[in-house]
């Protein structure tokens, strides 16, 4: 540009800026989603013709500007570029044409992912060969040693935040949780070194939440994420999550039931840690992952194990896991352009089925159960955004959320406006992060729910899926009952949320004084809860988006066809 | 933060990592020459490239006093700086018909309320407001609460602006801190306990954030500047590594280096010196005799190299080094 060095000042600077463009650039093509989490468009950009998703930013807490939570995601993505990490590609503007001084509506863009992991591993129609489960795992791998060589810890690593296009590339989305991790990174051989800081345990979903942060160790390090990653390998060949506790105290139970007790060689210093307290009651177990994973080689079981070792410093780390021989040994995986394309997989049908299933006994009532509805969820069914997953920072169901409820789009980081928060999404154990993790457990009651009423116990996958039919409630949505008719206000939650928000999640970050958007955990256990299982939810959802399917099945189950009209992503 | 995979592993200590290129993608379009200063909005709307400058200054002393209010980290307060030269790179300062701009203590204190944020130094939004109010209206102690008028407008006026500031910074928010990486710098080579050399390297930092200096190198630069800075005061020698000079070591280049030295000096020698401290860039200086590169404007004239850097440098900066070097820079320039 140079302009001369005698140029006259009037032009101007001729440079364009990359990162920031108008909306108007953006043909929006149809809501993908809307929720709690926010608005998600697929959008195309005039430009170039291409697809993008689009989405919007929510100011939640006017007072506080821009939520925080939404620059450290930005920041974090900026910062990174791999073919297996979710780019993002730019963020548009939207100034509201009105008078008086209103503030821009912010969008981020990213590339538009055809589906993630949860949904189609949701979807009957689509069959994962062994080959294609090795190269999405390759995948995973790549992008994790990406991520953990730049010091960065995703913390909420789980199928459905990992998208997948119709040319067979997989990668990590929703950076919400994820942070700097001010330690060495792993190196080959290494397993996941120690950290010398601690951070905050209230990440992570809980299905796929390692031993040790059950076990609060606050030293975590990138093997929680790999310890997702195993959750997910499992989750590939099984077609639905492998380890679905109730509680926290349950998930580790469940755990330490497939991968052995911990003792002194397979998780040394189990018993110094925070919450071994109540682990030490639990009936001593060898581990059942031979039998439970015997589609498995001898290699692809070794794998597996190596992801799920109980001892956070010797579970391989990404680097690692790229060179296991699991990758050499046949089937060899599958190059992307091999993995056969999905069709639209019926989304539709399928998301209204998932309506129909549903429908589960209401829960008893119990602590407050993550989700963020206050007193107006009365609801018979269960909280529609409850547990499960934690998904309620999505809005909900997102993933494996309660059945039925529409999920948001995935892969968009659109996670909801309590994406923002970064707050964990499990039904988060500790209420505000203070409460040990089980403390509650057992028979006691509840704590009080922050004047919300109680909420009724999620949905759950499990071995009596039947009991969601025999629960059916008379018409598809009573699942949500509060929203019924897409009403819900959509204000009366936020104001809620943000009261309940408090503390920052990680020591290094707190600040003194300044609420930021993440929701404090909440306390999910439920007492008395031992029904459970999951019930099978596992039907109702899909993530696909291709609402435009509709009527495929309506022959197949005219349950199913209630609500079909409704959009199938609006939660309210 | 990103290396190649198989680096070979550094003999004793980890070899300072290259910024990620999404990263250097994003600080390059932040990055113009001189001649660019001159082209920024407000100048080009017909403000005097002189009142340019020194609202400029007068909005990073903002920053500064409101920041020292608040006792921001030096980093957060540098981040803030960088934001607000930033903006006016892409903003008008000067009203026109139909364009009323943002005062450049507006600007200043929503460029900080947005560096609090993405440092993680958050300040309550209401200690935020009272301390701009304070600086504003130069009453260190003015009793300013909710009930105070220039409270609200304060108040709104950062909220407001802060969208403005995020779309003129394409969410560029990315801001190495020049503090941090020459820290890193310096116990990379076991200075850090050197006080002559740290006061001199932190002071450099501190003097060049109320210059437009962020605007013509990138941070790194800007670090190794002061540390060299520094090593030149305590009369210090930065050894080399694997026969490479320092500053390739460091990813920086050594005409980078020289050229942000000579701006300080620069500015110095044109303003009149206030503390006797002032000189102390001017020693900076490169003598007259060096290698000239025949391209630099005013700060570069009369550079050359002293003995060690003379020999080491001549291959790497001075070769075919330099030619590439400007060629890419204006093509940078010119997207």
């Amino acid at each position: 540009m140079a302009t001369p060095a005698t140029g006259t000042p009037q032009n101007g600077l001729q440079r364009r800026f990359k990162g920031c463009s108008k909306i108007g650039e953006y043909e929006m093509l149809q809501k993908l989603g809307e929720g709690t989490f926010g608005e998600v468009h697929k959008a195309r950009q005039r430009s170039s013709g291409n697809v993008f998703a689009l989405k919007k930013i929510l100011m939640h807490n006017e007072k506080d500007g821009f939520p925080i939570t939404a620059l450290r995601e930005i920041k974090l993505l900026k910062m990174l570029s791999h073919d297996n990490v979710l780019k993002l590609e730019e963020m548009a503007v939207e100034r509201p044409r009105a008078e008086g001084r209103k503030r821009a509506i912010l969008y981020m863009v990213t590339p538009y992912m055809d589906h993630d992991l949860s949904g189609l591993l949701d979807n009957p129609d689509v069959k994962f060969q062994e080959a294609q489960i090795k190269c999405y795992m390759l995948q995973l791998f790549k992008g994790l040693r990406y991520l953990h060589d730049n010091h960065i810890l995703h913390r909420d690593m789980k199928a459905a935040n990992l998208l997948i296009n119709n040319r067979g590339r997989l990668q990590i989305a929703d950076f919400g949780l994820a942070r700097h991790y001010d330690e060495p990174v792993p190196q080959r051989g290494k397993g996941n070194g120690e950290a010398r800081r601690e951070y905050t345990t209230l990440v992570v979903t809980r299905w796929y939440r390692p031993p040790e942060l059950l076990l609060q160790l606050r030293r975590y390090t990138p093997a929680i994420d790999m310890w997702g990653a195993g959750c997910v390998f499992g989750e590939m060949f099984k077609r639905k999550p492998i380890l679905t506790g109730q509680s926290d105290l349950h998930q580790a139970q469940i755990i330490f039931e497939l991968v052995g007790s911990p003792n002194d060689q397979s998780m040394p210093g189990w018993h110094d840690l925070p919450g071994a307290e109540p682990i030490r009651q639990f009936p001593p177990s060898n581990g059942t992952m031979a039998q439970r994973f015997r589609e498995l080689s001898p290699t692809g079981l070794s794998l597996i194990k190596d992801l799920m070792r109980l001892d956070w410093r010797r579970r391989i780390n990404a680097i690692d896991a790229i060179d296991h021989p699991y990758f050499k040994e046949n089937p060899k995986p599958m190059r992307e352009e091999d993995i056969p394309t999905f069709a639209d997989s019926h989304e539709l049908d399928r998301r209204n089925a998932r309506g129909q299933k549903q429908a589960l006994p209401p829960a008893p009532a119990g602590g407050t159960v993550g989700v963020g509805p206050n007193g107006e969820w009365t609801g018979s069914g269960p909280p529609p955004n409850s547990w499960g997953n934690g998904d309620r920072r999505y809005g909900g169901p997102q993933d494996r959320g309660p059945p039925g409820v529409d999920r948001p789009p995935r892969g968009y980081n659109d996670r909801g406006p309590p994406r923002y928060d970064h707050r964990p999404p499990p039904p988060p154990p500790l209420e505000g992060g203070r409460r040990p993790n089980w403390g509650n457990g057992g028979n006691l009651p509840p704590p009080p729910g922050e004047g919300r009423h109680p909420l009724p116990l999620p949905p759950r996958y499990g071995p009596d899926g039947g009991d969601r039919r025999r629960n059916q409630p008379p018409s598809g949505d009573t699942y949500i009952p509060s929203y019924q008719g897409g009403e819900r206000p959509r204000g009366s939650r936020e104001p809620d949320e943000r009261q309940q928000r408090r503390g920052s999640r990680d020591s290094a970050n707190s600040r003194d004084g300044y609420t930021d958007e993440r929701r404090p955990y909440r306390d999910d256990r439920r007492p008395g809860d031992s029904r459970g299982v999951a019930r099978d939810r596992r039907d109702g959802r899909t993530r696909s988006r291709s609402p435009d399917r509709r009527g495929d099945r309506d022959g197949r189950d005219n349950r199913e066809n209630r609500g079909r009209n409704d959009d199938i992503y609006r939660r309210r | 933060m990103v290396s190649a995979a198989g680096t070979p592993q550094p003999p004793r200590r980890e070899r300072p990592r290259p910024p990620p290129p999404a990263v250097v993608e994003a600080e390059q379009q932040w990055i113009f020459v001189e001649d660019e200063l001159l082209q920024a909005p407000s100048i080009v709307e017909g403000m005097a490239p002189e009142e340019e400058r020194t609202l400029r200054r007068k909005g990073i002393n903002f920053i500064l006093q409101v920041g020292m209010m608040l006792k921001l980290p030096q980093t957060t307060l540098s981040t803030a700086a960088v934001f607000f030269n930033r903006y006016l790179m892409k903003n008008s300062l000067k009203p026109k018909p139909g364009y009323k701009p943002l005062h450049h203590y507006q600007v200043a204190a929503t460029a900080l309320f947005l560096a609090t944020k993405v440092e993680e130094n958050c300040r309550k939004m209401k200690e935020l407001v009272v301390a701009c109010v304070r600086v504003a209206l130069k009453d260190p102690n003015k009793l300013v609460d909710e009930q105070t008028k220039d409270f609200w407008k304060w108040r709104d006026t950062i909220l407001y602006s802060e969208d403005v500031l995020l779309e003129s910074l394409c969410f560029d928010l990315n801001v190495e801190s020049p503090y941090k990486t020459m820290y890193d710098m310096m116990k990379y080579y076991g200075v850090e306990h050197n006080k002559k050399l740290r006061n001199s390297a932190w002071a450099f930092l501190a003097d060049s954030a109320l210059t437009q200096m962020c605007l013509l190198f990138d941070s790194r630069t800007i670090a190794a500047a002061s540390l060299y800075c520094g090593a030149r005061m305590a009369e210090v020698s930065l050894e080399d590594d694997d026969g490479k000079p320092w500053w390739e070591i460091q990813h920086v280049k050594l005409r980078n280096i020289r050229r942000a030295c000579n701006l300080m000096a620069d500015i110095y020698e044109r303003s009149p010196d206030k503390d006797e401290d002032a000189n102390k860039y001017s020693g900076l200086r490169t003598p007259e005799d060096g290698i000239d590169f025949g391209d630099t404007p005013r700060s570069m004239e009369g550079v050359q190299m002293t003995g060690q850097e003379l020999s080491q440098s001549q291959p790497t900066a001075n070769g075919t080094g330099n030619a590439t070097e400007r060629g890419s820079e204006e093509g940078e320039l010119d997207g």
